[in-house]
């Protein structure tokens, strides 16, 4: 099992030490600092928002918790592109080095590497958005510290998004080329926001289609953002339905995560190298 | 390790296909036996299937048929390249890492503890005589110093069999020079090496024995003692390759 932590190691340190993660780094604080800026300065939040008002009269007024949602999302729909580049490359990026057939030469099983590479692909994702978590839990803690319980479970929803979302780009990658498994895992977010729909269906739908529509919903995988501190705080708020987040946790993570690794690992075991 | 053969290679066949329809047959039935502490050549023109013999015995690649064994234990069971060190001929590396780290992190991979890792590396660092490029980053290693870096990985778990596939490969006459006497030294320590080379002169100075691959056939096998008693390795090869054309 020591060689799986050792891949991981490896795999966290070549990416923390490319350029491009640290390109996506920057270009997130870029939209996070600002609107992190504007929610902490009142007056210019009002300025803002009164120009809003006056371009679109529609917006009256937009409360203060949105800019939060918006710096949320900001940095989730960052770390989703970035995941996107970073898994799908993981193991093709091995084959271009020639580093992969040093791993694999070595006397290890192949699941140990491909679970290493998963492992490592993941938490350097995790470690770049923690960095903008904590970004917005400082702004949080300052302005409205209620918050700041709910902002931690919505990182930790998204950690969980990510760890779906890197075991499906997983699970394609060994079949098709890099891109066109990053192009799945897109073709499976909107899928998500499909799987979305489903919930609002199954509340506005009584009976047995409401009931089988609920199935459905916790059936499916979910990559949308009802991880998301927005979403999260709507649907506890005001959907007529609990859900069930200790469901959903064992459903991402103990079923489709670790099957969609376990289709992604048999492609790569039969694999020539 | 046991008394089985290092390596016991049994109708090895592979084909791979370049197209739709067109298919080149590498491996065509290879069967070849090394023997315990002995250093074996395979020659054989470029394209003639040495790299893909030494990549099916890592189980880096599938073969169509035949099986291969290391000391006796199935070539797909991770297990048998315990006793196996490998040098492919060309490798990628982690540039921004020194080579010590790069050799650590290759000790934790075949399973040697926190408490035997410096002091294994040490002993391979020693061996290959790269204790001066082992504290700088590996990106500005010389071709040279890269090749020993290889060699230095496959020797962290004392390996039974060594597998060099074209391992003077860029090689300057000194770096050549170093590279002979590292393998004598393993050889006289009792490790079999099994080297994959176009180069003749090089092989005929360290080889005990040679085998021709041509097509993916073996179509040669002599002891080198046998064939630089009559003629040189290289004229002995040219006439062997040269009265099978492809």
């Amino acid at each position: 099992m020591g060689s799986i932590s050792t891949v991981a190691k490896i795999t966290v340190k070549e990416l923390l030490f490319r350029i491009e993660q640290y390109a996506i780094l920057g270009v997130g604080l870029l939209i996070i600092l600002p609107t992190g800026i504007l929610y902490l300065n009142d007056s210019l939040a009002e300025q803002v928002l009164s120009m809003a008002a006056a371009t679109s009269p529609d917006i009256v007024q937009l409360p203060r918790d949105t800019l939060v949602s918006s710096m949320f999302l900001l940095a989730e729909l960052f770390i989703t592109v970035s995941a996107l580049f970073t898994i799908s490359m993981l193991i093709s990026r091995d084959i271009q080095q020639k580093t992969l057939s040093l791993f694999l030469s070595k006397s290890m099983p192949r699941w140990h590497y491909f679970l290493g590479k998963y492992i490592g692909g993941t938490a350097s994702l995790c470690i770049t958005f923690s960095f903008y978590a904590v970004i917005i839990f400082f702004f949080v803690l300052v302005q409205s510290p209620s918050l700041l319980s709910t902002i931690v479970i919505s990182t930790l929803f998204v950690i969980l998004k990510l760890a779906l979302l890197s075991a499906l780009i997983m699970s394609s990658t060994e079949r098709f080329l890099g891109w066109l498994g990053a192009m799945v895992a897109v073709l499976y977010y909107i899928f998500g926001h499909i799987n979305i729909k489903i919930l609002e269906w199954s509340i506005i739908y009584e009976g047995l289609w409401g009931d089988m529509l609920k199935v459905v919903y916790y059936i499916l995988p979910n990559l949308s953002e009802v991880s998301s501190w927005s979403l999260i705080s709507a649907a506890v708020e005001n959907y007529p339905i609990h859900i069930n987040y200790t469901y959903w946790f064992a459903k991402q993570i103990g079923v489709y995560t670790i099957g969609f690794l376990f289709i992604g690992y048999l492609s790569f075991k039969r694999k020539s190298y | 390790m046991n008394d089985s053969a290092p390596l016991t290679i049994t109708g090895l066949r592979k084909t791979y296909r370049i197209s739709r329809k067109d298919k080149i047959e590498a491996l065509c039935g290879l069967d070849l036996t090394l023997k315990k502490g002995e250093i074996y050549g395979l020659l054989g023109p470029n394209g003639s299937g040495k790299t893909t013999v030494l990549k099916i015995i890592l189980d880096l690649i599938r073969p169509d048929s035949g099986n291969a064994s290391i000391f006796g234990i199935p070539h797909t069971n991770y297990l048998a390249r315990k006793s196996v060190g490998y040098t492919p001929e060309e490798a990628g590396f982690f540039g921004f890492m020194k080579g010590k780290d790069f050799l650590k992190i290759c000790a934790q991979l075949i399973g040697i503890s926190k408490a035997e890792n410096a002091r294994e590396v040490a002993r391979v660092i020693s061996a290959i005589s790269l204790e001066t490029e082992s504290e700088r980053k590996i990106k500005t290693y010389s071709k040279g110093a890269r090749q020993r870096l290889l060699i230095a990985q496959a020797l962290l778990n004392n390996p039974g069999l060594l597998l060099l596939d074209e391992p003077t490969s860029g090689l300057d006459p000194i770096g050549i020079n170093c590279l002979r006497e590292i393998l004598s030294n393993l050889k006289n320590e009792g490790v079999t090496i099994f080297l994959c080379s176009h180069l003749l002169t090089e092989v005929e100075k360290i080889a005990d024995r040679i085998g021709i691959l041509l097509n993916g056939m073996l179509i040669e096998e002599a002891e080198v003692s046998a064939i630089t008693a009559h003629s040189k390795l290289e004229d002995y090869f040219m006439q062997k390759v040269g009265s099978n054309p492809e």
